[in-house]
């Protein structure tokens, strides 16, 4: 897989092998509300404050905040599952193209996948730093890889939006 | 008919004392082992503007201290930064300021 931008700002990831291409796609799921673990969940919606006596604030939070923040992932969500339908292919590998306009979502999307996926491997540092290559057969091994090709691609969207 | 202005001065004695203790609320993002440094740096200075060595600077804090207060001042505007901060996802919380 490779990385260009174009002179009309445009984000392409080419050469994409459809093993690659799945997980790529497997995103909108990886963020899907109603599929996120407790943990996930947990630390998509933190809550506003740790402070023992502040309950009123938390429970206000709750009620007026949180759904702004599900409609905003919301948002971002049809904006990623818009872009992977128009996914190319060509002798085999595939094409995705992001728009600059679309390009915040993406990295708002990419950064929530890794989260959820991170979440559900418990924040385990040690897994999460290994340099080991994952074996992608295992579901945690598959969850590494994600979280790595994700930023991967997260990283390539930020230095040129920089 | 003549109508006529009051002009008295109404004291709200609770109201001022509340005000006058309010501490002021602090923005702390903490220290995750997944956001990348180059996101976090990115959404600080989108949220506070913050040049790019100032963001870098908060960056750098949260991942060697765990934390970083970003900002401090009256609740309202700190809600709405721990709201921005939250929608890109980070871990910004709010918390009552010593400073």
């Amino acid at each position: 897989m490779d990385f260009s931008f174009s002179r009309a700002k445009v984000f392409r990831f080419r050469k994409i092998h459809p093993l690659l291409a799945e997980f790529i796609r497997s995103i909108p799921d990886t963020i899907d509300p109603e599929q996120l673990s407790d943990e996930a969940q947990t630390r998509i919606f933190p809550g506003v404050t740790d402070e023992p006596d502040l309950d009123t604030m938390r429970s206000e939070w709750k009620a007026y905040v949180e759904p702004d923040l599900q409609e905003h992932f919301r948002s971002t969500r049809e904006v990623v599952v818009a872009d992977l339908k128009q996914m190319t292919e060509s002798k085999g590998l595939l094409e995705l193209q992001i728009s600059p306009a679309h390009a915040e979502a993406w990295l708002n999307a990419l950064n929530q996948a890794r989260l959820v996926l991170a979440a559900d491997l418990g924040f385990d540092e040690k897994i999460l730093t290994t340099t080991e290559a994952p074996d992608i057969t295992t579901e945690d091994g598959s969850r590494v890889f994600r979280l790595n090709l994700f930023a991967f691609m997260q990283q390539c969207l930020i230095d040129r939006m920089d | 008919m003549i109508l006529t202005m009051a002009t008295e001065t109404i004291e709200l004695p609770e109201l001022k004392e509340s005000i006058a203790t309010s501490p002021p609320w602090a923005v702390v993002v903490h220290n995750d082992p997944v956001n990348l440094m180059s996101y976090v740096s990115r959404v600080f200075r989108e949220v506070f503007g913050y040049s790019k060595q100032r963001a870098e600077k908060h960056m750098l804090e949260v991942h060697k201290k765990g934390r970083s207060i970003l900002w401090s001042g009256e609740r309202e505007r700190a809600e709405l930064y721990v709201q921005q901060l939250q929608s890109h996802l980070l871990l910004a919380k709010l918390e009552r300021s010593s400073e």
